[in-house]
């Protein structure tokens, strides 16, 4: 029975020598490889002379060699083999010494940490079969339970349903599994002098001259409803080059041929057709000279993010900018501005309104945003804006702690969850990274700062005030399960404690318990607010390690604890946000005037 | 000379095998074998323009036979030769150690061998079949036994050589075959196809039956869409394509030995290109009369197999359109179904008869049984809508019978009438060849019956004793009388009936026959895939004393594991899982990810 390890040391990450051999299980596509780079980087700095491995499909193998901290590569052929499952060439002998032989070759040295950030049921038991001393991230138990080690995977596997108040990128979620900060707060991928050259050459039989401006289109998406439509992208290109004589040029996979015909096919003139003609590296190559590119949610967009270009993400569908949009300060993100979005992961979505909403001269201003040097300040008034309705646009910075938030570059009125989104920025944190409690003072801090950051991006709309009343209420009386909970519990103990049991009666209180937990349970995913903590808290219970009534029922009770506490900062948060007898938000500064003083500028080509 | 040699030959043989010495020396040698003498003196036996060996020097054909055949013989130790002869090509092989079979599919031959030639360092040395003891040189066959057909000896009856041929290549083969039978989705062969899956299920084949029973209500609901008889066709012919491609992708997933098609089944030419691309065989039983079914020309070209049970006319329309590999393949009866039955009181109340008639009501059976108005007649089955008089014989108003019910009836008869359905006449077909499933069944449950004369029947029993055929209503009367009137001759013949059908008429015979001709016209299955490697093979490829090799040996007694089956062993949650279980649960998620 091991405990969840928990962050130790507040903001700082201090060197350790204690682990020399660390894998990291990465069988997964290529974005979310790049994803991991910060968390590999990051554990460089934290372990140094430790050596990284990582376990990655085979397709990626070649990938790796640009990442700069992997020191050796597992890779796997999961589409190969599974094929062969399910063929007749291969016994099912050979099948199992195949898999038997791949782990071999990984276990032949200990590891002192193995982490695994792949969500899917194979990895877990590929975890499990890897031999390491401790184990962060998902993994299969000796018993076949899958289960997840580290609060921030509880966290993670809890996101599904929180994700509208959800304020953290995966890429520092993984940061915080592998207890290590964003030093660069981007992704990593180095690429290869020659993998340039071809680049070069290839824009430059394009017709690319030294001061071009390139803009890159990524049309494709791995599912339909993250795309914004080919139409669409090809009428952008076509206003790219007659409002600011950029070149266009269109990425994709060779699966995405079609589709980059079908852009083709709806634009004036002359674009670039890079689709299905280059490889990984070359793609970053070609990436890394263009000035924007313009993307659904893929994979070519985290290269673009790591080969330091700007990015501006078309956020549609399931895909969350603020989970998985481009990694890095800077960036620009575009959502449709629908109480929809994003859609549930089962959604099956018949309308598709988000693409709609998201107009060609959105999309076009954004870029001229992204290209002015300067660039615009954020509180920028939208009223003659594009963005004043449909879309909103958000912007890509790091906030106090390092992580990655994205705000709105024009400000927006003030909702519940974008409240809530900002409470919660700094309440994990708090809670999760194995802090030592706040006394007050330090809540009020903290608050107050919470309340500012708000203050700088969003304005009430007078027609709707919010009022948080219900909410702190609530709040109180989850507070209030928690306790007796709590004092449930130590009944409990006491009771198990004696020397004489009395089981009828110990039977009678853990029934009493369970049913207390349902309750409150149900209580607190009843009210928006308290969604994210009751999740966390009845996950946590139900994945409690271990046996023994004793130690379960004082597991429990620091759970109880816990939850109590987090009340306790949640109002005290509050109340520092929320100063006025009413309990309402009020905005105490307002944005400035916005000069349009923008000189646009192009990467050229060497 | 001739006597002297056969009393050698037979002495010798007796000492080996004096069951077979037995028959053959009571064995009545038929005309039509003529022994001539070769230029250089030795005798050759000839039939027709045929001549078993050189009618030059016999003994010089069969040493250039025998080094032509080297390459093939190589270092086995096992060696079966199709084909005796005079043995002139067996004997240089006598020599050396390895065991020598010798198979001659004609008894006569070996008969006419025996008084003509000196046989006994042949008969000394070697183990000797004929037809009626081919099983004991089956059973010592092995995958390693080298197989040498004599060709000379297959021009006496080509057919009976590559059957027999194929018997013995059938018990070869080193593993039972994985078949899909395709049943149709309703009507006569119905049943048949599902005999047919048993009896290759009893042989020890793996058989996947496809069965498209299912599909009746839907087929049946075109009639209600439209009365009209084109829209209805179009419909059906969809249903039939969608159950054609039902086939392929079941085929695909079951990637048979062989696809065997009962006559009806949803079929088209293109499914069949489509299993010869994917080298997966094809064999079609054409259960109906090719004359008035001509939906086998749609067939027969494309399949690789091709049976029937009508020959001569049928045979040479298949020539004509292409078929190569066509045989004979009468219908049969199913001994456990088609069986002596005690029946309860009130069972005997309602079937017991003199006379009763199981089957449609044909229009040559309605016209004809008009003939039998003066009898006790019953009459069972469907399809006598508007029976007219006949109604009074009608039971169960016509509804249909089951094949229980049917094996009971044809129990409590004491004269059981068989008259092969027919559209050209209004009795008895004179130009009927082909033998109905009826004849077979009546005959495997010991019952007697009077049958029509039939083309066929002669070659399937023997008229007269164990057979009774009719020729016309007349005959049919006058036998009828005579039979009722002579139960223990009834019951003598009907025994006689029912042995020569248990052995020779039954469905495992008619499916041995059926893979004995795959055989002999070069069927190979093709070696197993890795995928379907029986549980010891897995173990030894696992290497016995190896975790996996002892975690495996909890199969044994399996013949084949897959990983579903491993995977059906391990209990997640329950208990500690080794590494292996993981590995095995770890292989499901990887194969899971295709889906």
């Amino acid at each position: 029975m091991t405990k969840p390890v928990l962050n130790e040391v507040e903001g700082s990450c201090p060197v350790r020598t204690d682990m020399k051999e660390i894998l990291i299980l990465a069988i997964n596509r290529i974005g979310d490889l790049l994803q991991l780079t910060p968390l590999m980087a990051g554990i460089k700095g934290r372990y140094p002379g430790a050596t990284l491995s990582v376990v990655v499909e085979s397709n990626f193998a070649e990938v790796c060699k640009g990442i700069p901290f992997i020191d050796k590569v597992y890779a796997f052929d999961l589409v190969d083999y599974a094929r062969r499952l399910t063929g007749s060439e291969y016994s099912l002998v050979h099948n199992f010494r195949e898999l038997e032989t791949f782990f071999l070759g990984i276990n032949h040295k200990e590891y002192d940490l193995m982490i695994n950030l792949t969500y899917t049921p194979f990895s877990a038991y590929m975890a499990s079969l890897i031999k390491a001393r401790e184990v962060r991230g998902v993994f299969v138990d000796g018993e076949g339970h899958r289960l997840p080690k580290h609060p921030w995977i509880y966290y993670f596997l809890n996101g599904v349903m929180n994700r509208h108040i959800n304020p953290f990128n995966v890429v520092d979620q993984h940061l915080k599994v592998g207890q290590s900060q964003s030093t660069s707060g981007r992704l990593y991928f180095d690429v290869p002098e020659e993998d340039t050259q071809w680049a070069d050459s290839f824009l430059r039989n394009e017709g690319m001259g030294p001061n071009d401006i390139l803009i890159g289109l990524q049309p494709g998406a791995s599912k339909d409803h993250k795309r914004w439509p080919a139409w669409a992208f090809g009428g952008l290109a076509d206003m790219l080059r007659e409002t600011l004589g950029a070149k266009v040029i269109i990425f994709g996979a060779k699966s995405e041929i079609p589709l980059g015909e079908e852009v083709l096919k709806s634009t004036k003139g002359n674009i670039i057709n890079a689709v299905g003609k280059t490889t990984l590296p070359q793609l970053a190559a070609l990436l890394k000279r263009c000035s924007v590119l313009v993307s659904n949610d893929t994979g070519t967009m985290h290269i673009a993010t790591a080969a330091g270009t700007r990015v501006l993400l078309i956020s549609l569908g399931a895909a969350h900018y603020r989970e998985t949009g481009p990694y890095g300060t800077g960036h620009l993100v575009i959502h449709a501005d629908l109480p929809c979005f994003p859609c549930g992961f089962s959604v099956n979505c018949s309308h598709m309104l988000c693409r709609e909403r998201i107009t060609v001269e959105q999309v076009l201003e954004a870029i001229k945003i992204l290209l002015i040097e300067p660039p615009i300040e954020l509180g920028s008034p939208v009223r003659d804006s594009v963005f004043r309705e449909g879309a909103c646009l958000m912007k890509a910075t790091f906030d106090e702690n390092g992580m990655l938030e994205f705000v709105p570059v024009y400000p927006l009125s003030l909702t519940k969850d974008a409240f809530y989104l900002a409470l919660y920025r700094r309440f994990w944190p708090q809670v999760m990274d194995g802090k030592k409690r706040l006394d007050q003072e330090e809540i009020r801090r903290l608050g107050k700062g919470i309340a500012e950051r708000v203050w700088r991006c969003y304005f009430i709309d007078e027609s709707c005030p919010l009022s948080f009343e219900g909410d702190l209420e609530a709040i109180e009386r989850l507070k209030d399960m928690a306790i007796a909970g709590i004092g449930m519990c130590q009944t409990l103990l006491d009771l198990s404690g004696q020397t004489s049991l009395d089981a009828q009666k110990i039977k009678a209180l853990g029934w009493k318990l369970h049913q207390h937990k349902n309750s409150m349970t149900e209580f607190g995913l009843l009210h928006a607010c308290l969604k994210p903590i009751t999740a966390m808290f009845d996950f946590r219970v139900s994945h409690l390690e271990g046996d023994g009534l004793l130690y379960l029922t004082q597991e429990t009770l620091n759970l109880y604890e816990e939850v109590a506490y987090q009340c306790d900062l949640m109002l005290g948060f509050m109340t520092e946000m929320l100063p006025g007898k009413e309990r309402k938000f009020y905005i105490n500064t307002h944005p400035e005037e916005w000069k349009d003083e923008r000189v646009i500028s192009g990467k050229g080509v060497a | 000379m001739t006597t002297n040699f056969f009393k050698k030959n037979i002495g010798t043989l007796s000492q080996k095998d004096p069951e077979l010495a037995g028959y053959l020396s009571g064995l009545q040698v038929r005309n039509g074998y003529e022994v001539v003498h070769s230029k250089s003196g030795h005798p050759v036996l000839k039939a027709g323009n045929i001549s078993l060996h050189s009618l030059y020097d016999p003994v010089k054909d069969g040493e250039k036979w025998v080094e032509s055949q080297m390459d093939t013989i190589g270092n086995t130790t096992s060696l079966v030769i199709l084909g005796m002869g005079f043995g002139y090509h067996i004997l240089p092989l006598l020599k050396g150690q390895r065991e020598i079979m010798i198979v001659e599919p004609h008894p006569y031959v070996l008969r006419v061998a025996m008084e003509h030639c000196d046989l006994t360092p042949i008969l000394s040395r070697c183990q000797i079949a004929v037809e009626r003891n081919l099983s004991e040189v089956l059973e010592r066959i092995t995958p390693e036994t080298v197989i040498l057909p004599y060709g000379p000896s297959r021009y006496l009856d080509p057919g009976f050589f590559d059957s027999t041929l194929g018997r013995i290549r059938l018990y070869q083969s080193p593993r039972p075959l994985k078949i899909m039978v395709v049943t149709p989705i309703y009507g006569g062969s119905y049943p048949i196809a599902q005999y047919a899956a048993s009896a290759l299920t009893e042989m020890g084949h793996k058989v996947e039956l496809l069965d498209f029973s299912p599909y009746q209500d839907a087929l049946f609901s075109i009639k209600q869409i439209t009365p009209y008889a084109g829209d209805q066709a179009q419909l059906q012919g969809l249903l039939s394509n969608f159950l054609a491609n039902v086939v392929m992708a079941r085929a695909m997933a079951v990637k048979p030995d062989l696809v065997f098609f009962m006559a009806q089944a949803p079929v088209c030419p293109d499914l069949f290109k489509k299993l010869k691309e994917r080298e997966i065989p094809s064999a079609f039983w054409f259960v109906e009369d090719y004359h008035l079914f001509k939906y086998w020309q749609e067939i027969a070209p494309h399949c690789d197999y091709f049976f029937t049970i009508q020959r001569n006319g049928f045979f040479n329309a298949l020539r004509g359109a292409g078929v190569a590999n066509y045989h004979y393949l009468p219908t049969a009866a199913s001994p456990t179904i088609h069986r002596e039955v005690a029946l309860t009181e009130e069972e005997r109340k309602e079937y017991d008869s003199d006379i009763s008639f199981v089957g449609a009501g044909y229009n040559n059976r309605r016209q004809f049984f008009l003939g039998l108005l003066d009898r006790k007649f019953k009459i069972w089955g469907n399809e006598w809508d508007n029976p007219g008089i006949l109604n009074r014989f009608l039971q169960r108003k016509g509804a249909r019978v089951s094949t229980e019910d049917s094996v009971k009836i044809f129990n409590a008869t004491r004269v059981n009438i068989n008259l092969h359905s027919s559209t050209a006449c209004n009795g008895v077909d004179p130009a009927g060849d082909f033998v109905n499933p009826r004849t077979f069944e009546i005959a495997s449950c010991g019952s007697f019956q009077l049958v029509d004369n039939r083309a066929g029947l002669s070659g399937l029993f023997h008229i007269g004793s164990e057979l009774i055929t009719f020729s016309d209503i007349e005959d049919l009367r006058g036998k009828i009388d005579y039979f009722l009137n002579h139960p223990e001759e009834r019951r003598e013949i009907a025994h006689r009936a029912q042995k020569r059908a248990l052995k020779e008429h039954t469905y495992r015979a008619r499916m041995e026959e059926m893979l004995g001709f795959l055989y002999s016209r070069g069927f190979q299955p093709k070696p197993l895939p890795p995928q379907d490697r029986s549980v010891d093979e897995l173990i030894a490829e696992a290497e016995v004393e190896t975790d996996l090799g002892v975690y495996l040996s909890r199969f044994r007694g399996k013949d084949r594991l897959t990983l579903e089956d491993v995977l059906n062993t391990i209990s997640e949650g329950e208990g500690k899982l080794s590494d292996i279980e993981k590995t095995f649960l770890l292989m499901r998620e990887f194969k899971g990810t295709l889906r």
